[in-house]
């Protein structure tokens, strides 16, 4: 029963005569709360892993500080924190037993021989590596050795769990039943995960909450729910999604006391924000930003709809990814997914677009940021 | 945290003197002993204080009493050693670029036996090869000795260029070969400079031992055609062994190797293919 | 811009591959696309028409030239490689300008048509770096720059263009290519491990795996009548399930029997006459099964089935949900365009169509139907 708080966490490396400094972490500040799974999801290099390894005590934020309930465990040695980790590739000592391997953090801490004996069967039980408590753990396929990793980490019963990308290094078939397990785990056990990932899916699956971070910054904490329909910046919504949100260029316009949003380069579309203008003044461009999924399409003309010529259609038996050419900058693609029917325009044919309000999302340009999230 | 930081930074400092001091010791020694007068060489303790003369130096120049001549042995040393390894250089690449993209029947065994050459220690060739240049009339003539350090240098050259290039992805030179450039530009223009590293520091590594050749030298030359090597052994007369004079020609024969080796540094390390391939 | 023909190309590489009898055309003007499991021979085939490699035995055409012992700048083909072989001594000005000079054109035609593709593929900021300098996406813009700037070859080889970026920027990599394509109009051979990929871009679809075609065709041919097993999995956006079992005849009736559930398909009685009494493998593509939440009432209509099973697990990948069902030990992958989420362990109902079923003979992996 641990929450989890990270203020204002920052990490530089510093330069050398070869390397310039780089800030890995800066300004990470959430609290991640106790008994809940919060993942970490951003691309290669966004700092994930380092706020990981500052969670862990392996290396020490550069600044900031990072409490495990109310205590101030910024500069504490991980063997302190009552937390354990479990790295992409798993780590199992490979002349030992898969008993001995599981019993090794016990025999650290000095328990006595019955404990430990208990305390392996029931976590060997629980992960159902029972059958080979006795095997070496040497030549064991890379998904038993992640599942003794895991053992190992939670054998302790840690405090805080931390995961760095651990199924990203196993086939998709033990991947899936892995995942299982650790469903499991993270859903008996008294602990806070943490969840580091690059891979959405896992992140949006597994998680309560998910930090989307890009180049050291967290871009958004919230739910995936959250993450998925109101992402916080432009980045967090072509990054989640598969494809992301397309994301127009346009500009806002105020006509007999009425203010519209019109898409740059193509006329006569406009959507009325009237009742956000107060939110978009202060912008100078405006980005919007609509899900492939949330997209009409139509082969006729209907009343404020892009037209477009339709470039390549990827079908996948119950639904189609469409890409469309349009006028629309900075991207003239705009990608629409919809469902496969006998209506579906041809290659090269003309189509038209219609984005439903309610799905349209404004960003600032300069900043990223949401400003409006429309509605009916 | 502070502290211990502190005690760890002394440690290193302390061992890091230690080692150079190990390492550097003989050499400092022989260039204090080349700016030592005859007396202060001979102390039973050595002197770390004294003054210093260039005389050494002058006396391997001009008006030295020994057979050895310092300006012909330098020039010579210099002369064959940079001639057999610029053209051992150019030969072996050539050969090692064949070895590392022609497929043909019995390269392993070609490059094996190629490598083999090196196994060899030169004691053992050094009396025909004595033989053979005497009666062909290469013996003491330069064409004789640079011959022989081309021939000693290649294995070598041949065997690390090779490696250098195996290195580099096939894709570079099809690329090229699509683009459609001759072999030779290939080679010059697209491999040779992503293998430059490599090359460098095989040049290096051949200059140097080259350089310091002393068993053939000493058989295969006449005091014409002396090097550095075998001058330094000769800085002796009849009564006496002259110290001075070979710390002096030390001092002298580290020069361009020491220049070389500054000169090169920063290409010697590895790098330069990344980017090359992703 | 010429046609291909590639004509019984036999070539031994080593103990783990050999090309075995490939011939295939590609069509002048369209993007032929060699789709292979790693290692399946597509690249091979690439080098073989590039003049890379030697044929063992066999003819390779281009138009109207037997080009089989050209040297590779004989050929007038340009390539693209997966390792992008970009010269990491040279800006990317003379990466690109690299074949032009081959050609001794004069310096200001170069500098020209350099700048002239640059524009074209977005990269002009970057023409005096050196390619370590340059993200991922740039330096696979130049390796494709330096494929097409020669603008006389008769046939562009595309090497796994794509296949070194990320997912997120190979997605939209995909359309600027296929857009490309069709502005440049030449022909392509376009080589790719991935098969969301290759059926996106293919005119023509070649599926490779050992070093043998399995199929050619279309996409969307190949997608709905997969020769056999092999192909109904590779190909496609997901796995498809399969189901092993065997077709009986109780009365009038046909019947298919497997471990999880027993299917009238009577309605298939001519394709699978031959087949009465023998086993079978059942095909379902995830992506036309459905998930039902609610029990079915009684069956509507001969067509739909239900199966009744367990959710076992479920993912969300992007826009869709994976939800993997389980019914009899056998889990069964079931693709969702939406975004929906399960308690793992309900009790959920498999619905599909008779009309989306594959069935394949269970020895020989041919496709019955």
């Amino acid at each position: 029963m641990v929450k989890v708080v990270l203020e204002n966490v920052g990490k530089v490396f510093k330069g050398s005569k070869k390397a310039k400094e780089t800030v890995a972490v800066k300004g990470f500040t959430a609290e991640f709360p106790s008994n809940k799974v919060v993942g970490i999801l951003g691309p290669s290099g966004c700092g994930k892993t380092t706020t990981l390894r500052a969670i862990a005590g392996l290396d020490p934020p550069s600044e900031g500080k990072i409490y495990f309930e109310d205590k101030d465990v910024t500069y504490l040695p991980p063997i302190e924190r009552d937390a354990a980790l479990l790295f992409q590739f798993a780590v199992v000592y490979d002349n030992m037993t898969v008993f001995d391997n599981l019993a090794f953090p016990l025999m650290v801490k000095n328990i006595n021989k019955e404990e430990i004996n208990k305390r392996v069967k029931e976590t060997a039980e629980f992960l159902g590596l029972s059958d080979i408590l006795k095997k070496r753990a040497k030549g064991l396929p890379a998904s038993i050795n992640q599942k003794i990793a895991l053992g190992r980490a939670i054998i302790r019963k840690p405090k805080v769990l931390l995961l760095d990308e651990p199924l990203s290094s196993l086939d998709p078939e033990s991947r899936l039943y892995l995942r299982r397990e650790l469903k499991k785990v993270i859903r008996s056990m008294d602990t806070t995960v943490v969840y580091v990932t690059h891979d959405q899916s896992e992140a949006m699956t597994l998680c309560d909450k998910i930090a989307v971070m890009n180049e050291g910054k967290v871009h958004q904490y919230d739910t995936p729910e959250n993450i998925y329909l109101n992402p916080a910046t432009t980045f967090v919504a072509w990054f989640i999604g598969e494809p992301g949100m397309n994301l127009i260029d346009c500009s806002m316009e105020a006509s007999e006391g009425k203010y519209y949003i019109k898409i740059d380069g193509v006329s006569d579309v406009s959507f009325e924000v009237s009742k956000w203008s107060h939110a978009l003044k202060e912008s100078d461009k405006i980005v919007l930003g609509i899900r492939p999924e949330f997209i009409t399409i139509t082969k006729t003309y209907k009343k404020n709809s892009i037209a477009g010529k339709c470039l390549v259609i990827e079908s996948f038996g119950s639904f189609a990814l469409l890409d469309i050419l349009t006028n629309c900058s900075p991207n003239n693609i705009i990608k629409v997914k919809t469902p496969l029917s006998d209506d579906l325009p041809k290659v090269d044919g003309d189509v038209y677009l219609t984005f439903p309000p309610a799905y349209i999302r404004l960003f600032d340009k300069k900043s990223g940021e949401l400003r409006v999230v429309m509605t009916e | 945290m502070k502290t211990s930081a502190f005690i760890k930074f002394i440690l290193v400092t302390l061992i890091t003197l230690i080692l150079i001091a190990y390492f550097d010791l003989p050499i400092i020694v022989m260039i204090v002993t080349a700016f030592k007068q005859r007396a202060d060489i001979f102390t039973p303790v050595p002197k770390w204080i004294f003054t210093p003369t260039i005389k050494n130096f002058v006396d391997i120049f001009v008006g030295t009493t020994t057979m050895a001549e310092g300006t012909l042995a330098i020039q010579n040393s210099l002369f064959f050693v940079t001639t057999s390894t610029v053209i051992a250089m150019f030969i072996g690449s050539l050969a090692a670029y064949g070895f590392s993209r022609f497929k043909f029947f019995g390269r392993e065994d070609l490059i094996f036996f190629v490598l083999a050459q090196r196994f060899m220690p030169g004691i053992v060739i050094v009396l025909p090869m004595f033989v053979l240049y005497s009666s062909v009339g290469l013996r003491g003539t330069a064409l004789g000795l640079i011959l022989l350090y081309i021939n000693s240098a290649l294995p070598f050259v041949i065997w690390m260029m090779r490696s250098f290039f195996d290195e580099i992805p096939r894709e570079i030179d099809e690329a090229a070969r699509l683009d459609g450039h001759s072999w030779f530009t290939i080679f010059i223009k697209f491999v040779l400079p992503v293998a430059r590293n490599g090359f460098l520091a095989t040049f290096l590594f051949s200059f140097i031992f080259t350089w310091g050749e002393f068993l053939f030298a000493l058989i295969l030359t006449t005091p014409e055609s002396w090097t550095m090597p075998i001058a330094i052994v000769n800085s002796r007369v009849s009564s006496e062994i002259l110290w001075g004079q070979i710390a002096a020609y030390g001092v002298i024969s580290i020069i361009p190797v020491f220049i070389i080796a500054i000169a090169l540094q920063k290409y010697l390390v590895r790098g330069m293919t990344l980017g090359a391939v992703k | 811009m010429a046609k291909l023909v590639v004509e019984n190309v036999t070539k031994k590489y080593g103990p783990a591959l050999t090309l075995e009898k490939i011939s295939f055309t590609a069509e002048e003007g369209q993007i032929t696309v060699l789709l292979s499991p790693p290692n399946g021979g597509k690249t091979g085939i690439c080098k073989i028409v590039a003049g890379l490699d030697e044929v063992d035995s066999g003819k390779v055409y281009l138009g109207d030239r037997d080009i089989t012992d050209l040297e590779p700048k004989e050929r007038r083909v340009s390539m693209m490689f997966q390792k992008l072989a970009l010269y990491p001594n040279m800006n990317v000005f003379e990466n690109i300008a690299s074949p032009l000079k081959a050609l001794h054109l004069p310096p200001s035609e170069v500098i020209n048509q350099v700048e002239a593709i640059a524009n074209k593929m977005k990269i002009s900021h970057t023409l005096y770096r050196k390619p370590g300098t340059l993200s991922g996406g740039e330096r696979q813009r130049v390796a494709l720059s330096r494929a097409l700037v020669k603008n006389n070859a008769d046939l562009y080889i595309l090497d796994e263009p794509l296949t070194n970026l990320d997912a997120k920027i190979r997605a939209s990599m995909r359309a600027e290519f296929k857009i490309l394509q069709k502005e440049i109009n030449q022909t392509m051979l376009y080589a790719t491990p991935d098969p969301i990929e290759a059926l996106a871009l293919a005119d023509k679809l070649i599926v490779l795996d050992k070093g043998k075609i399995i199929q050619q065709g279309t996409p969307e041919y190949i997608y709905r009548n997969p020769i056999n097993k092999f192909v109904a999995t590779f190909v496609g956006y997901y796995p498809i399930n399969l189901i092993e079992g065997s077709i009986i005849e109780k009365g009038e009736k046909i019947i298919l029997q497997t471990n999880l559930f027993e299917i009238e398909i009577s309605k298939l009685r001519d394709s699978v006459k031959d087949h009465i009494n023998s086993k079978v493998t059942l095909g379902l593509r995830p992506e036309l099964l459905n998930v039902v939440k609610k029990e079915p009432k009684v069956q509507e209509s001969l067509d739909l089935f239900y199966i009744k099973g367990e959710v076992f697990e479920f993912e969300i990948r992007g826009s869709d949900t994976v939800v993997y069902v389980k019914i009899n030990d056998q889990i069964i992958r079931v693709l969702e365009s939406k975004i929906t989420k399960y308690d793992i362990g309900i009790k959920v109902w498999l619905q599909f169509n008779l009309k989306d079923i594959y069935l394949f003979d269970a020895e020989s992996g041919l496709l019955i139907r």
